[in-house]
């Protein structure tokens, strides 16, 4: 049976070279994305370095790691989502040869063996051709990274050898797996399908498509449903910790249900096009060939699904956190002027004058000790004046008495607590500076997006170095452009040419809006990174599948010419099919963007305490023009080889 | 008389067999309570205007259809309750098919092609055994040709001795000529009879082709799924007078 594989595989290499290009960058990416996740995670460090540039290093890495998880993640999942449908294009276009050998003896089982074994070639070639490419891959997506600066310049990825195993594993379980389902369908051939010159009209919409659909959609349900609850992590891994997998299930979910929407929308957009299209030949065929082979539309649609699903509901999520954010710190805040500074210059600043009230902070990482694994959680945690702070903050749902945040006491929000399994007035083991210690809990307070999840007394922070900022209340005369002026005017700072002291003074409003940008940046950074590769990955599935779909058709278009349409006519015809297929694919995408964003506005909203709204309508038109533009094309251009020859050479031809 | 070699079992038997399509409205009846004989180591052919039944007829003695009623044996056993396995080793051992539009596998050369049924069965095919059936087919040199280098001719030869292969006890055929040119059709229908004449294989074959049928021993007539009339030893033009009279 292997050398039946083998001799179908070297027959029919146009059809699988698709499939191989698909498995073997599938493989790259995982290959490459775990590559940097682990060394991330155990990073070698470079000699040389100072315990500070150290410290810097490991604190950059353990941000990424979230980030490359996702990108792991994603790739993974993108792999086997491609080949799966790549796969099931290949036994669909060669059932006829599945049904004959079914009539000259062969058993079921030994159908999909067959398929096994494809799978198998087609999975190691993969994987070997992956191992190099992901080694290409991985310079790249380092380099990459760097220029974003979501990894410290000192990381360098190290090679480990297990990893072959890894990728050989990948490329052959993603092939094997995602062949599973073609493979049962195609087992269920019948021999007198060998006899039929035309396709069987089967049923597409079977009943695992229906279970597959509702399991993950009610799976996608779940996990877009319930608000966030990460603690530790950084706030957009948090939402997104949710809101990726959710993503990724519903779009399983809908591409599942796609041969419904077919011919919906291909009715839709008829009827929409009516006017336009009243009398045209070209158009009533490409619209009875939509409805006629759902099966090929729904898988040409399956790559568009998930570029427009990923790209507008991953970034879309981010965009929801980032607008989230801004709206509680606005909330949040209660003050006029804020000053970041490097040293303590709080009695200095309460001497200007206008100023009422000043409240200094000191953002800073502690370790937490944690009652479910060995290691100090690293944690954001912010050091305040307990007079002050209550007043220029507007913390709620507040348990205990922040006042009495003094000598060695922690407040915590109330979700971290409740991961801790501690209330007020218990015992938490806490590493300052490298010193363990024992603190009492002394409140919990509502968890808040971007907010601090352990508040600890100004006293403890270990050293002056720490960047400080200062929240200030001024008298209501004044206006917070002439007091900031005040500010830098009577302190030394940056901005005098000193080397010390405040860093900026401005406007609160001005303040959040430029902390704000430097958000946004880092979520677009963050979109691109994790997106780009993954995005040419399925572009070039998308381009595959137009052209695997059209390679058969030969015989069709022959037909079609020798009816009396202009090779023109057929060509315009196969580009309606195809920009129906992206406006199906656009659809069903934007569904499953559409459902992730609401889940993460959900998620936001009930944090935060109120409705945010942010929907990236721009890059969603973006990505639907890209793909109308690169699937018409490549439509296109094979509809062109297709009918290259003269059309009664191959109006009769079987394949 | 019929001529059959000495196995008076009939190779393949139809008890009033009735297979019904659709249903209301489109119901169509394709075979009616048809109760019929293939004899052993004889060549009967099957005509009749289209939408007769014929080739409902082939496929469900050949266990490509299962019929609405009654019983259909091949080699002796009752093939009308069996499971998709049983119905797999039938193909595999005891029937092998033909047809108008050859069938190969194109990816597979014609020594490959003839061999693949064997290597179905779990038997390892000797070269010589493949290579025996195809000489036979006056293919010897053609053996590592794929189908798209082979004339239409050759590839019927192929198909034919890829049917062979496994020694059935039946050899079905629909429209084995239909494709070819009169030329390579008399090839095919001599390498037939000499088949039946020398080796006793029985063979039920469906045509159009009068010409084509009066190489049989006999001809059945089917008309709205019944046998409405039988030849024995027909002359072409029996066989055109007696269609012409049902397509009227």
């Amino acid at each position: 049976m292997l050398r039946m594989s083998w001799s179908t595989f070297r027959d029919r290499w146009q059809v699988f070279i698709g499939a191989i290009v698909t498995v073997s960058l599938g493989v790259a990416l995982a290959q490459a994305s775990l590559l940097a996740l682990v060394s991330a995670e155990s990073p070698t460090v470079p000699p040389g370095l100072s315990p500070a540039e150290e410290t810097a290093l490991r604190d950059g890495l353990a941000n990424a790691v979230d980030l490359l998880g996702i990108m792991v993640g994603i790739s993974i999942f993108v792999a086997f989502f491609v080949v799966g449908s790549t796969f099931s294009f290949t036994v669909a276009q060669r059932s006829r040869d599945f049904a004959l050998l079914r009539l000259v003896g062969a058993s079921r089982r030994q159908v999909s063996r067959l398929l096994l074994g494809e799978a198998l070639l087609l999975g190691t070639v993969g994987a070997i051709l992956g191992v190099f490419l992901g080694m290409v891959a991985l310079r790249f997506e380092i380099y990459f990274l760097k220029r974003m600066e979501l990894v410290p310049d000192g990381f360098s990825p190290d090679w480990r050898m297990w990893i072959l195993g890894v990728s050989a594993l990948t490329g052959i379980g993603v092939a094997v797996i995602a062949s599973r389902a073609a493979s049962r369908r195609a087992s269920r051939v019948r021999p007198l399908e060998a006899l039929r010159d035309t396709d069987r009209a089967d049923k597409v919409m079977s009943l695992s498509r229906w279970v597959i659909g509702l399991l993950t959609l009610a799976g996608a349900v779940v996990l877009l449903g319930t608000p966030p609850t990460i603690e530790g992590a950084p706030l957009s891994a948090s939402v997104l910790s949710s809101a990726v997998p959710g993503l990724i299930l519903l779009i399983i979910s809908l591409s599942a249900f796609t041969p419904l929407v077919v011919p919906l929308i291909g009715g839709l957009i008829g009827l929409l096009l009516y006017p336009l299209l009243r009398g045209s030949p070209t158009a009533e065929l490409a619209f009875a060939n939509l409805r006629d082979g759902v099966r090929r539309s729904a898988s040409t649609a399956a790559p568009i699904v998930i570029l427009v699903g990923l790209v507008v509901g991953f970034s879309g999520a981010i965009n929801v956190v980032t607008a989230g954010t801004q709206e509680e710190t606005r909330g949040l805040l209660d003050g006029d002027v804020i000053v970041t500074a490097t040293e303590p210059i709080g009695e200095q600043l309460a001497s200007v004058d206008g100023v009422l009230t000043v409240s200094e902070e000191v953002p800073f990482e502690v370790g937490i000790e944690s009652p479910n694994s060995p290691n100090y959680d690293e944690i954001h945690a912010v050091a305040i004046d307990p007079i002050t702070y209550p007043k220029t903050h507007r913390l709620s749902g507040i348990t205990g008495d922040l006042g009495g945040l003094q000598g060695e006491t922690v407040a915590l929000d109330e979700l971290y607590a409740s991961d801790l399994q501690v209330e007020v007035g218990d015992i938490v083991g806490v590493r300052l500076d490298g010193t363990a210690k024992s603190m009492q809990v002394i409140a919990t307070f509502r968890y808040s997006l971007e907010g601090p999840e352990v508040i600890l007394p100004l006293a403890l922070v270990p050293s002056r170095d720490y960047q400080r900022r200062y929240v200030i209340q001024i008298d209501t005369t004044e206006t917070p452009a002439a007091v900031s002026q005040r500010i830098t005017d009577t302190i030394p700072g940056r901005h005098s040419g000193s080397d010390s002291s405040i860093v900026s003074a401005s406007a609160l409003d001005d303040w959040i809006r430029d902390e704000l940008e430097i958000q946004r940046q880092v979520g677009e950074k963050i979109i691109i990174a994790v997106l780009t590769a993954v995005t040419m990955y399925i572009v070039v599935a998308m381009v595959n599948a137009v052209v695997i779909s059209a390679a058969p058709r030969r015989a069709e278009f022959g037909i079609a010419r020798l009816t009396g349409l202009t090779r023109r006519q057929v060509i315009r015809m196969a580009l309606w099919e195809s920009l129906t297929v992206v406006a199906i694919g656009v659809f069903v995408g934007a569904l499953a963007a559409a459902g992730t964003i609401a889940g993460a506005t959900a998620a936001v909203s009930e944090i935060i305490g109120t409705r945010v709204v942010a929907t990236p309508w721009l890059l969603f038109g973006g990505v639907a023009v890209g793909v109308a533009v690169i699937v018409g094309l490549t439509s296109f251009l094979t509809t062109l080889a297709a009918t290259s020859q003269p059309a009664v050479d191959v109006a009769g031809a079987r394949e | 008389m019929v001529k059959t070699h000495a196995d008076p079992r009939p190779a393949v038997e139809f008890l009033s067999v009735t297979r019904v399509y659709g249903s209301g409205g489109t119901r169509v009846v394709a075979l009616d309570d048809v109760t019929v004989e293939f004899p052993s180591g004889s060549w009967t052919t099957v005509m009749g205007p289209s939408g007769s039944g014929k080739s409902t007829l082939l496929h469900s003695a050949g266990g490509l259809e299962k019929v609405t009623s009654g019983q259909v044996l091949v080699d002796g056993e009752d093939i009308t309750g069996a499971s998709e396995s049983e119905l797999t080793m039938l193909r595999r051992i005891k029937v092998g098919f033909v047809f108008q539009n050859f069938n190969l596998l194109s990816s597979l050369t014609a020594e490959q092609n003839v061999a693949m049924p064997l290597k179905l069965a779990r038997r390892r095919p000797s070269g010589d055994e493949v290579r025996a059936v195809l000489s036979q087919m006056g293919l010897g040199d053609r053996l590592g040709h794929k189908p798209r280098e082979l004339s239409g001719g050759q590839q019927q030869r192929v198909a034919i001795a890829r049917a062979l292969v496994t020694k059935p006890a039946v050899l079905f055929a629909d429209e084995p000529t239909g494709a070819l040119d009169s030329n390579a059709a008399r090839t095919i229908l001599g390498m037939l009879r000499s088949m039946v004449d020398d080796q006793g294989q029985t063979i039920v074959m469906v045509t159009h082709d009068p010409v084509a049928a009066a190489n049989a021993d006999q001809v059945m007539f089917l008309s709205d799924g019944r046998v409405v009339d039988r030849l024995i030893s027909p002359s072409a033009g029996d066989v055109a007078d007696r269609l012409a009279r049902l397509e009227q």
